[in-house]
């Protein structure tokens, strides 16, 4: 089950929110926890109990462990690691199905409570019903955003006045909605789109689309990955809010960077500020000297690589991020000016050509693309070199409203003013326009596969 | 202080929005919407308000079961799969025997006709023989995206002939649906082959429209289009082309767009030809692998032929044109 999903938004959500809320405080993180077993196996039932064993596994040990205690931790990190490492040769080798939904972002989850009671920042450990729901909350397991621990917490005693209560439960809910409907329908609207684009580009053959449609094609890509990246987020911190929780921030206006490190401080906060936490200052950091910092830098951006995806176009993936990032930390930055410009250079043009190289998998497929973007190597057959005004007549509008949202006053605006009423008639017609599109992609499998 | 719906309005607005469009889903059921495939259990029922919307059909619209003109892609009037699989109520169609003659294999009777008697008793020869491009500068092509792709991707066709292609085109739309573009603005099919005549007209449509409907109802409409284009067009002759067929990998892993159900309505639409003025010709025989399934070098997404693919489509038709004796 996704968060775009009829059946999750017409049906799952309205009994979760009236359950959960019904229920007293105390049972509260129970309802979280059964909902979202609930939703989790529905979406996996091959491989649900592998979550299920790891969060009581995770549980027991961080209760038998002290913090500081060093045989302990290691064995129960190795173990956390060595799951997703085995599920991920699996899916690899053997078969692409048998990778458990989300254990990317659960074992994560996982390693980070371990190693925050360790080091002390967690004075205590999780309750049951706290352990359970924390790893499985359905806001949060598909693809995070990775929350730590220290942020489970819901009051257990309820101040106020059955009225106050209600009151305060109706205003999580409308202001999580708020962001949730603003999510979906960058997911609906923009990045299910662009992904069709995508596609269509895919059947043509790389080898035939012309320069400027590769061009476009990595502007979509890019986009596409942006909206349903930010979609995502703001429907998970949404539903969050609604359920109580603070908002997390996972996505902050990436192409706003002034250079490569930047964006990936803004892009997927919770994974950045996990590699920073829990391998990059373990480490040293950059207090170590140029030399180690060069090193764990690599480290940091290899395993980032293997950890978005086994083959290797990710691990080049990763790497020239950190070719780029170790050019703008150590080069560039002796010219604050040429820091600046080429630093941008890099986030607008390098970055989508990046995105390229993360979504081909196939060498062959990926050096084709590369040979049409830059086509001084002869590559192409049956090129119609009008193909690019077709796909702008199509996306054109669509890529437009992309990039007027990819600055940060335009959104920031348009958050500020969500209390007002015509944020809420927007936000209403957004909604329904996305039920539309579901409605048509879900209820006909043909009219979704149109020829 | 009282609990005011307006301080939670989204919530609120959405609930009672919400409850209106279910109504109508559920007013519409098993009338304006009796025709759409839905069990309560893979969606709400809000699902098909919207997508009787999207097709023009309300709740209060009356239902089109006879009206053909107005069918939409979700009609069903048979369960598809007893239809189609085992034949169950198609007449003629019934198993395998007729498909090998369709895979392309045995081309005797279905794309080679050389000599029919008409119904006169007079012999009119032909011959499906070769011709160059200039063929084509009086004809119109009408079909799906597989019709737009070869727009696209052969510009001897391209800049000789007429393309009337729309991604998602179904015989059910072939002649109403208003795509084709004019100075004018855009008109349908049918309108545009009454203010141009053409010497040839090409036909490849029936993908988008496989899981629904029954052959019958297929084969059906496609010759009452025949016949409309016939008196539209009366000095052209139409080739209905076989629709393409599917890779492998598709059709041996989807419960519609499967090769054998292509087959079988490619059998019934050969059936269609006057051997006069209506042929058919199935270009699957110059893509099609041993098994009769497209090939899976020549498409990337399964479904379309890739742009340098198109060629051996070009050279079918360059080869298959009917030749008078």
């Amino acid at each position: 089950m996704s968060f775009s999903d009829l059946n999750f938004l017409f049906r799952f959500i309205p009994i979760f929110l009236i359950v959960y809320y019904i229920a007293p405080a105390k049972l509260r993180m129970w309802v979280l926890f059964a909902g979202s077993f609930i939703f989790y196996s529905f979406g996996e039932p091959k491989l649900f109990v592998v979550l299920l064993v790891t969060s009581v596994a995770n549980y027991l040990l961080a209760k038998a462990s002290k913090a500081h205690e060093k045989a302990l931790f290691i064995s129960i990190i190795t173990l956390d690691v060595a799951v997703l490492a085995a599920f991920k040769m699996l899916s690899l080798w053997v078969d692409s199905s048998l990778l458990p939904v989300g254990i990317s972002f659960f074992t994560f989850k996982m390693i980070s409570y371990q190693a925050d009671l360790y080091m002390g920042r967690l004075k205590k450990t999780l309750s049951l019903k706290d352990s359970l729901s924390y790893f499985y909350m359905f806001p949060q397991v598909l693809s995070g955003p990775i929350m730590r621990a220290s942020d489970m917490h819901i009051d257990e005693v309820e101040g106020g006045t059955r009225l106050e209560r209600i009151t305060r439960y109706l205003s999580n809910i409308e202001d999580g909605l708020k962001f949730f409907v603003a999510g979906l329908g960058m997911k609906v609207l923009l990045a299910d789109h662009f992904a069709i684009c995508w596609k269509d580009i895919y059947a043509i053959g790389y080898e035939s689309i012309s320069t400027p449609l590769a061009w476009f094609g990595a502007v979509i890509y890019s986009m596409n990955l942006y909206f349903d990246f930010w979609g995502y987020s703001l429907m998970a911190a949404g539903l969050g809010v609604a359920l109580g929780f603070p908002f997390i921030q996972n996505f902050d206006h990436p192409y706003a960077a002034r250079g490569v490190g930047e964006f990936y401080r803004r892009w997927h906060v919770t994974l950045g500020t996990w590699f920073r936490d829990y391998i990059y200052i373990p480490l040293g950091g950059s207090r170590v000297g140029k030399v180690k910092t060069i090193r764990n830098l690599f480290i940091v951006w290899l395993i980032t690589g293997l950890w978005h995806g086994v083959t290797v176009n990710f691990i080049i993936w990763g790497l020239s991020l950190f070719l780029i990032i170790i050019f703008e930390k150590f080069v560039l930055n002796k010219n604050k000016l040429l820091s600046i410009v080429v630093g941008r250079f890099n986030v607008f043009v390098l970055i989508p050509l990046t995105w390229v190289v993360f979504a081909i998998s196939d060498m062959t497929l990926l050096q084709t693309y590369f040979a049409r973007l830059f086509p001084f190597f002869g590559v192409g057959i049956a090129i119609n070199h009008n193909d690019i005004f077709k796909y702008l007549g199509t996306y054109g509008i669509l890529t437009a409203i992309g990039l007027v949202l990819l600055v940060p006053k335009v959104f920031d605006f348009m958050e500020s003013k969500r209390k007002h009423p015509f944020a809420v008639i927007v936000l209403f017609i957004l909604f329904w326009a996305c039920v539309l599109s579901l409605s048509n992609a879900a209820g006909n499998p043909f009219l979704y596969f149109r020829f | 202080m009282k609990l005011k719906l307006s301080q939670f309005p989204l919530l609120f607005s959405l609930i009672a929005g919400t409850a209106v469009v279910t109504a109508m889903g559920f007013a519409g059921r098993y009338g304006a919407y009796g025709d759409y495939e839905y069990t309560y259990v893979d969606s709400p029922v809000l699902s098909l308000f919207f997508r009787g919307f999207s097709d023009g059909v309300y709740p209060w619209t009356v239902s089109q079961q006879d009206a053909f003109d107005g069918v939409t892609v979700e009609e069903v009037v048979d369960n598809p799969e007893t239809s189609v699989a085992d034949g169950g109520n198609v007449a003629d169609i019934s198993g395998d025997d007729l498909i090998a003659d369709v895979s392309g294999n045995d081309s005797a009777d279905i794309s080679g006709n050389d000599n029919i008697d008409d119904v006169s008793g007079n012999s009119i020869t032909y011959t499906f023989g070769q011709v160059d491009d200039d063929y084509f500068s009086d004809a119109v092509f009408i079909g799906d995206s597989r019709t737009v792709g070869l727009s696209e991707y052969c510009e001897e066709l391209d800049s000789r002939a007429t393309f009337y292609g729309k991604v998602s085109l179904t015989i059910y739309d072939l002649m109403n649906n208003e795509f084709v573009k004019t100075d004018n603005g855009k008109v349908s099919v049918e309108k545009a082959l009454s203010e141009n005549q053409f010497g040839k007209v090409y036909m490849m449509v029936g993908l988008n429209e496989i899981g629904t409907g029954t052959v019958e109802t297929f084969t059906q409409k496609y010759s009452e289009v025949v016949e409309r284009i016939k008196e539209l067009q009366p000095d052209a002759i139409i080739y209905i082309q076989g629709i393409m067929h599917v890779t492998a990998n598709k059709s041996d892993n989807d419960k519609y767009f499967t090769n054998s159900n292509i087959d079988i309505r490619n059998q019934a639409l050969s059936e269609l030809a006057d051997g006069e003025r209506v042929f058919y010709i199935d270009m699957n025989e110059a893509v099609d692998d041993e098994n009769g399934n497209l090939r899976a070098d020549l498409s990337f997404d399964d479904v379309h032929l890739k742009a340098s693919s198109y060629e051996l489509w070009h050279q079918y038709l360059l080869n298959n044109a009917v030749i008078f004796n």
